[in-house]
């Protein structure tokens, strides 16, 4: 076991290694240079001179590998650079708002899994039943339901017509967390009950289940005890695989309720043409993302020994 | 005819529908998709404005049909070029294998590494919006599926019979990836594609609905909603109009795309 991480660990490296080249290499696609970039985004009116001089103090007369390298450096001591826009600290103004993107991905996630997994099972179970035809109906619909409009028809539906909820909660709060959370419950679980409820239908008619049944175990025994315990890897992939979009929705729906989050961060960010932050917000998410894949990898080993 | 074919040819005949609709749907829009008049700002639906109209007087009916064809063309041009691009990566790097082959791949890891949204948000948003570069940011990783899965079906069938007979007959590497490669992989590729127009779409929208896709005064769904968002409580339909075409248009193609899996690749059937 010990081993087995150490090897994905060690496999980490190249990849992390590759994530932040092209991270870094991201401020080249921006047009000029990012001297320029600089100026305009603390809204100077770029000189010759000034350009000069800035290239200097920002180090982009050195070569494009020592750059690299010296922003490398800077990024493992944590050190993300300094905003374009107003000169403070990237890693705060990162710190600030990943503090409450993890408060909404992990309440997403958690109200997700208590709702996709007791309906994947009731929907396998009463296969073609009319609670099956309705909760298959929603989540087709549900999964074409683009992120913004399942949020803007709770916005209508909460805030305008019923009006349960402000519209705007600044600041954070249970309060400000019910309607971000439920769009991304929403999105997520439309896939979750979708995946779940095609995998215990195919563990059920696994041979495994009939030769239970044919000993007279009973089916509620079976479904709670070996099917699911099966069905938990297909159930972990999913948690894995999905963090990517749940994470790319916590943006949208971060601008949307103005959640003081990483995505309405690198949003603000983007307008501002504040580059850095826009570079440490890709770093993060991607370390954040190959991380959980590394730890559902793990997972595989645990529940399956035959993994190798 | 069974069930499952059925359900193609219907959904199959409702895409195309929609496709050729969408290429001439601005013709039969009752107004101007372009022209303000601030005096007619936010009229509720009906009368000469069926959809009502949004904060600069224009007919929201009209914006709606004028979009359609941004809206639908973009994401399949996307899927088509990712899809031949990302074809023609995963052949040639499974027919040679070799240094290629490993550097290719090692790339694709490192872009697979990234949640492509993510990705897609910080490089439209640093490119600087547009159309063109919000549909170059989605494309930086969507190729990426394509390849992998041409690469690994060719690597599975490169040393079959058939292969070898077709090089011993003389045939050129470039004939023997087209004429007997491609046609042995083609099937879930296509798959794939067909799956992937639904969420291309909304991965277009969602960049413009951020302000980072099409821009305004161009017409597009996402970049509507968007600019309705601000005066949302004012006027909802400037939302509905736009909301409700991208959504119609995501579930026949999600619809499309079940249907075809389940015809050209059984063993992963959608459970019925």
């Amino acid at each position: 076991m010990g081993s087995f991480i150490g090897k994905r660990l060690l496999q980490l490296i190249p990849i992390l290694l590759g994530v932040t080249f092209l991270t870094f290499a991201l401020l080249y696609l921006a047009p000029g240079d990012p001297a320029q970039s600089k100026l305009l985004s603390q809204g100077a009116i770029v000189t010759d001179e000034m350009l000069e001089n800035t290239r200097e103090d920002m180090g982009l007369n050195r070569p494009f590998l020592t750059q690299y390298f010296s922003w490398l450096g800077d990024l493992l001591t944590g050190d993300l650079g300094t905003s374009y826009h107003d000169d403070t600290p990237v890693s705060d103004k990162i710190g600030r708002a990943a503090s409450a993107t993890v408060q909404l991905t992990v309440w997403s996630m958690i109200i997700t899994l208590l709702i996709s997994i007791p309906l994947g099972i009731l929907t396998a179970v009463y296969q073609n039943k009319w609670f099956d035809n309705v909760i298959r109906m929603l989540t087709f619909v549900g999964t074409s339901f683009p992120n913004f409009m399942i949020a803007l028809m709770l916005i209508y539906v909460l805030c305008l017509k019923l009006e349960l909820l402000p519209i705007v909660t600044s600041g954070g709060g249970i309060k400000g967390l019910i309607m971000p959370v439920t769009t991304l419950v929403i999105m997520q679980s439309s896939k979750f009950i979708r995946q779940i409820r095609a995998e215990i239908l195919e563990q059920m008619s696994a041979e495994y289940v009939l030769s239970a049944r044919v000993r007279g175990v009973k089916e509620v025994v079976i479904l709670m005890k070996n099917v699911l315990h099966n069905s938990m890897i297909t159930i972990i992939t999913m948690i894995g695989l999905s963090v990517g979009t749940l994470l790319a929705g916590t943006a949208v729906v971060e601008t949307i309720f103005s959640w003081p989050g990483l995505g309405k961060l690198v949003i603000d960010s983007i307008s501002y043409r504040d580059y850095p932050v826009i570079q440490a917000f890709v770093v993060v998410m991607a370390t954040v993302y190959v991380l959980i894949n590394l730890i559902t990898d793990i997972c595989y080993k645990v529940l399956d020994p035959r993994v190798g | 005819m069974d069930k499952v074919k059925k359900r193609l040819i219907v959904f199959g005949i409702l895409a195309a529908i929609l496709i050729l609709f969408s290429l001439v749907a601005e013709n039969f829009a009752p107004n101007d998709p372009y022209e303000t008049d601030v005096t007619i700002a936010r009229l509720a639906p009906g009368g000469d404005y069926p959809l009502g109209t949004d904060s600069l007087g224009r007919c929201v009916l009209s914006r709606v049909l004028a979009g359609a064809r941004t809206s639908i063309f973009s994401a399949l041009a996307l899927v088509a070029i990712t899809f031949v691009f990302g074809t023609v990566v995963g052949i040639v790097c499974g027919y040679f294998g070799g240094i290629v082959d490993s550097v290719v791949m090692r790339f694709v890891d490192i872009l697979l590494a990234f949640p492509s949204m993510i990705l897609a948000i910080a490089v439209a948003g640093i490119l600087g919006g547009g159309l063109f570069n919000a549909m170059l940011a989605l494309g930086l990783t969507a190729w990426t599926v394509y390849a992998r899965l041409a690469r690994s079906h060719v690597m599975a069938i490169k040393e079959e019979d058939f292969i070898k007979a077709a090089r011993i007959n003389g045939n050129s590497k470039v004939r023997i990836m087209a004429r007997h490669l491609l046609p042995n992989v083609i099937g879930p590729l296509v798959v794939n594609a067909t799956v992937q127009i639904g969420s291309t779409m909304m991965g277009i929208a969602g960049l413009s609905f951020l302000g980072l896709g099409v821009q305004v005064p161009a017409a597009e769904w996402g970049s509507m909603i968007s600019e309705a968002r601000n005066y949302f409580q004012l006027a909802p339909w400037c939302i509905w109009g736009p909301g409700v075409a991208i959504i119609a248009t995501i579930m026949i193609f999600n619809c499309l795309g079940d249907a075809v899996r389940d015809v050209l690749d059984p063993k992963r059937k959608t459970v019925e």
